[in-house]
């Protein structure tokens, strides 16, 4: 993969793959230097980047999107594989003769666990990514901003929710303990994968 | 209605697309800048002006046909709209008031 190519890939994450196209083209047409080409990637790449985080209302679809996707794969997941728990727990409650059996509660809280923190950011970087092709990176940056920001509120306020579902005796509201959908690595690589596979197949994202 | 405002070098942009008329792209646009303004604007600040003035309704882009010396890339052709147009009218009808009267060493006034 020659340096225009990686260009063109890398701008196509921020704006329609025609339009980095056609921009990467015109660097060729003027056979610019290393140094122009990438200062010219850079600026382009953050002005655009910039662009759709603080404005057009296709950026907020896709940001909303991203959390309602989260929210229903995350539901999803914890309908089927919630349940099984949910009726073991109940099981040993009333007859707690049957405790062995318990341990097989364990594995369908791991594979929750497993959903929800692998299965779920990747399926919905993937699904963000091919819904909304060119604004799924500042749609992605512009809730990881939030979340720092919201996350830097809530610490410095200290809100004693911790400490109230804590106190709580089911472990699965213990606030800490609940699986956290939010795996940026996850979600970025598998949004750049779907990026890439447009790539390959030489088409425009529709 | 708030008037479109423009900066300056939105304005130079605008009315280099005007020159070219129908061959106005990246490579051409950036030419005539620096022929005409002796002043080399760098490809990414061009292409960021360009799709903000495209955002804000000022030009209109359409791609042409791949070429084999853009390696098989298509350009992007830009066209003034009729906001753009009257965009560029305004701020230069502003200039021309404002210099008449005024002598500039090696500026001729209409």
């Amino acid at each position: 993969m020659d340096s225009f190519s990686v260009a063109e890939w890398i701008l196509s994450l921020v704006m329609p793959q025609e339009r980095a196209a056609a921009a990467v083209g015109d660097l060729v047409e003027s056979a610019s230097g290393p140094v122009t080409l990438w200062c010219s990637v850079v600026r382009m790449f953050l002005g655009s980047l910039f662009r759709e985080v603080l404005g057009p209302a296709e950026m907020v679809i896709a940001a909303k999107d991203f959390v309602l996707t989260t929210a229903f794969l995350s539901a999803g997941y914890t309908r089927h594989l919630l349940l099984p728990v949910l009726v073991l727990y109940a099981l040993i409650r009333t007859w707690p003769q049957l405790a062995p059996v318990g341990s097989v509660a364990g594995f369908f809280g791991t594979l929750l666990t497993i959903a929800i923190t692998v299965v779920v950011p990747w399926k919905t970087g993937r699904t963000v990514a091919e819904r909304h092709p060119g604004k799924e990176l500042p749609a992605f940056v512009a809730i990881w901003t939030t979340g720092l920001a919201l996350s830097a509120i809530l610490g410095d306020l200290d809100i004693p929710w911790n400490s109230i579902l804590l106190k709580e005796p089911w472990i699965l509201l213990r606030w800490n303990q609940i699986p956290n959908p939010w795996n940026p690595v996850l979600m970025l690589i598998s949004m750049i994968l779907v990026r890439g596979r447009w790539l390959r197949k030489g088409g425009t994202p529709a | 209605m708030q008037p479109v405002t423009l900066g300056e070098f939105e304005q130079v942009v605008l009315l280099a697309i005007l020159r070219l008329d129908e061959n106005a792209y990246g490579v051409s646009i950036r030419k005539e800048i620096m022929a005409c303004t002796e002043r080399k604007p760098s490809p990414g600040a061009l292409y960021t002006t360009l799709d903000r003035l495209e955002e804000r309704g000022l030009v209109t882009s359409r791609f042409g046909d791949p070429t084999p010396q853009r390696g098989g890339r298509a350009k992007r052709y830009f066209k003034v709209t009729a906001t753009g147009l009257r965009a560029v009218a305004r701020v230069q009808r502003g200039y021309q008031r404002l210099l008449s009267g005024v002598q500039l060493p090696g500026v001729a006034h209409g």
